[in-house]
């Protein structure tokens, strides 16, 4: 046990080091690009673009989401509207249609029907949708006015017939307990991470709130696939597979409000991971293809090994932490808890040989690594990095990578037992 | 579709081969250090191992001339050396367990070593025992048989730990690793003498105690063999306190 145990964690290090070290590298080759990339409010052309509102039950911020869009910074009669109320069972309907008679917004539409799902919605929509671009905006976020200016610019500055999706930097919005603090760095992380593999054509996920299509290449595509829990990914993954282009706008800011309580975070996460793997399961034709380029090789190994890494680590942190835990609670209630008699004259002596320097080295290289991602997260996404005020964060972030990777396990095993869950 | 052209598909190699490198650098900076510090270790382990000698030997002179001139003027000591020297070998099995448990292979040298430190153990041990006699010494002394598969020996050790804290120098433990029993002969020795067969076992001044021996079992135990001892006081003025209080109360109350 403890010898195989051993070969398996350090194959997990040496994995986890390798593709660290690979984005350090990646940054650094395209360090001059990203720092000159500079955004445009002045698009070349103004198209029309539709924009698509799906809801379910939504009316706590539904308003604020209709909001964001009616202050978009963009002619109202280039705009195209769809909001659709998906079968709510609550005032989601009502809401909307009195917002938009309030604010006599006649490039509104409002399409109310029994509850289809959000996929189909889309795709609803997608037939009635005018304009050149088409995008969508969850009910539960929002969008900065001159985000649609900025993806369009980007669009036409790459000019490039066959980029058929611009994906937004997706932000936490006011983020307020600590669950909410740690997905707001991981939305900074997950900001960085995708503008590097934006420059890899390795983006595998199209964030639902606002990533931009060209209408007429989805339509070709066959629209939105209801049949997955994650539309957005399925989307994206289908765009590699064609040979299409994703890209991603690093200063397209869109807002999104995120599970603040566990439950409705592990259900989230649950759907993501389910829907991630089936993405994964369905598209296995690309893992280490050569013809999909880094997004074959490096992007799906990345994906397919990151639940091995997952598991392993949930593993051995249940091994080597949880267990020799419990039997130590044991032993010192053996005596009664009298802790002072246990550490009478006991001095604590740092013994520089105690330690395994070969784990140290790796930790710390990961460790390194880990850190420049977050300064450069920040600076990306130009938040300030305020070092102090995370520290608290620091031991937050070990329970909540345990919990992403349990949500994960539980994920994994009802894929295996082909069990389907509804969100 | 699928025959789009896919002009900008590219493979990084250079990337990949370049983070294979550099990973492959970090780890092999780590695993030399490694080695290099597992050369310290050994020798650290060997430098405590020559002490050891040095003071058993001291030990040795002592007791011959404790017993050649029957003065027990020196027995003091005696006692002290002997203190410091099993003081001085728990301390270094602490040290030498902690780098076993770093290193992911049991090496031949660590063998070597425990078979050592067993021997040291059981030499201080016969050595106590005589020494005991001789001075007079109000003290006990526990063998104690573990193996390291074996999952309730913690508790075991916590507990006799808990008591070596609480009982000073009143109180020798000396622990005795069965899983080394194929290489070492003289733990076989001990076992059939003490017809040692389960784990944990303790060895009370020659009483064989089976499984964990709970906290107050053990000081029960350990209480019977001492003439006197602050630990074993302290449990008696806390129960003649305690029916104080309670005649107090019964008093107050009536």
């Amino acid at each position: 046990m403890n010898l195989i145990g051993n070969i398996i964690l350090w194959v997990v290090y040496f994995i986890s080091l390798y593709f660290s070290i690979f984005l350090v590298l990646v940054y650094f080759d395209n360090r001059d690009k990203i720092k000159s990339e500079s955004s445009s409010l002045i698009p070349k052309k103004i198209p029309v673009v539709s924009i698509l509102i799906p809801a379910y039950n939504e009316e706590k911020t539904i308003i604020g989401t209709m909001e964001s869009v009616m202050n978009i910074n963009y002619p109202k009669n280039k705009l195209d509207v769809i909001v659709i109320n998906d079968g709510s069972s609550d005032g989601t309907g009502i809401q909307a249609e009195k917002f938009i008679e309030e604010h006599n917004l006649s490039h509104f539409k409002l399409i109310s029907h029994d509850n289809i799902g959000k996929a189909n919605s889309m795709n609803k929509a997608l037939k009635l949708a005018k304009g050149e671009f088409f995008t969508c905006l969850d009910a539960d976020s929002f969008v900065e006015p001159d985000t649609l200016r900025k993806m369009l610019s980007f669009f036409y500055n790459q000019d490039d017939p066959q980029l058929a999706i611009v994906t937004p930097a997706m932000k936490v919005f006011k983020p307020k307990n600590v669950l909410q603090k740690i997905q707001w760095i991981e939305y900074l992380v997950m900001i960085f991470v995708g503008r590097l593999s934006s420059h890899l054509d390795s983006l595998y996920v199209a964030p639902g709130p606002f990533s931009m299509y060209r209408t007429d290449i989805i339509r070709k595509v066959g629209g939105f696939d209801n049949s997955t829990l994650t539309e957005d990914q399925e989307i994206a993954y289908r765009m590699q597979k064609y040979n299409y282009r994703i890209k991603q706008c690093f200063d397209a800011y869109v807002y999104t409000v995120s599970p603040h309580e566990l439950v409705p975070f592990y259900k989230q996460r649950r759907r993501w991971y389910l829907g991630s793997i089936s993405c994964a399961y369905k598209y296995k034709n690309m893992i280490a293809n050569k013809k999909y380029g880094d997004f074959g090789i490096i992007q799906m190994i990345k994906n397919v090994i990151g639940y091995f890494l997952a598991l392993v680590g949930i593993g051995f942190a249940g091994y080597f932490l949880l267990y020799p835990f419990v039997l130590k609670i044991k032993n010192i209630w053996m005596i009664n808890f009298d802790f002072l008699t246990l550490f009478k004259d006991y001095t604590l002596l740092f013994d520089p040989l105690f330690l395994d320097i070969p784990k140290v080295i790796v930790f710390g290289a990961l460790f390194l690594t880990s850190a420049f991602f977050f300064y450069k997260a920040h600076q990306n996404a130009k938040e300030n990095v305020n070092a102090i005020g995370y520290l608290p964060i620091v031991p937050y972030f070990a329970f909540y990578y345990l919990l992403k990777g349990m949500i994960l396990i539980v994920s994994l095993y009802e894929f295996g037992r082909g069990k389907k869950i509804k969100w | 579709m699928e025959k789009q052209s896919s002009r900008f598909r590219e493979i990084s190699k250079g990337k990949y081969i370049m983070a294979g490198v550099l990973t492959f650098l970090i780890f092999s900076l780590g695993l030399t250090m490694g080695i290099i510090l597992e050369e310290m270790r050994y020798n650290e382990a060997q430098e405590i191992n020559e002490e050891q000698d040095v003071s058993y030997l001291s030990l040795q002179l002592q007791y011959l001339m404790l017993t050649s001139f029957e003065d027990q003027s020196n027995c003091p000591v005696l006692l002290t050396t002997l203190q410091d020297s099993i003081d001085e070998l728990s301390g270094s099995l602490s040290k030498i367990i902690d780098y076993e448990k770093e290193n992911s292979i049991s090496s031949d040298d660590y063998l070597l070593i425990s078979r050592r430190y067993t021997l040291d153990n059981l030499r201080y041990w016969l050595m106590a025992e005589k020494a005991k006699e001789s001075c007079q010494l109000d003290m006990v002394s526990i063998l104690y048989f573990y193996s390291d598969d074996c999952p309730s020996c913690p508790n075991q050790g916590t507990i006799l730990s808990y008591f070596k804290k609480l009982m000073g120098d009143q109180l020798l433990v000396f622990p005795i690793n069965l899983d080394l029993r194929e290489d070492e002969a003289m733990i076989e020795v001990m076992m059939s003498l003490y017809n040692v067969t389960k784990f944990p076992t303790i060895i009370v001044e020659g009483d064989k105690y089976e499984g964990v021996i709970k906290k107050n079992d053990l000081q029960e135990i350990i209480c019977s063999n001492l003439e006197s001892s602050d630990a074993c006081e302290i449990q008696l003025e806390d129960l003649e306190q305690l029916n104080v209080s309670e005649q107090n109360e019964s008093e107050s109350s009536s």
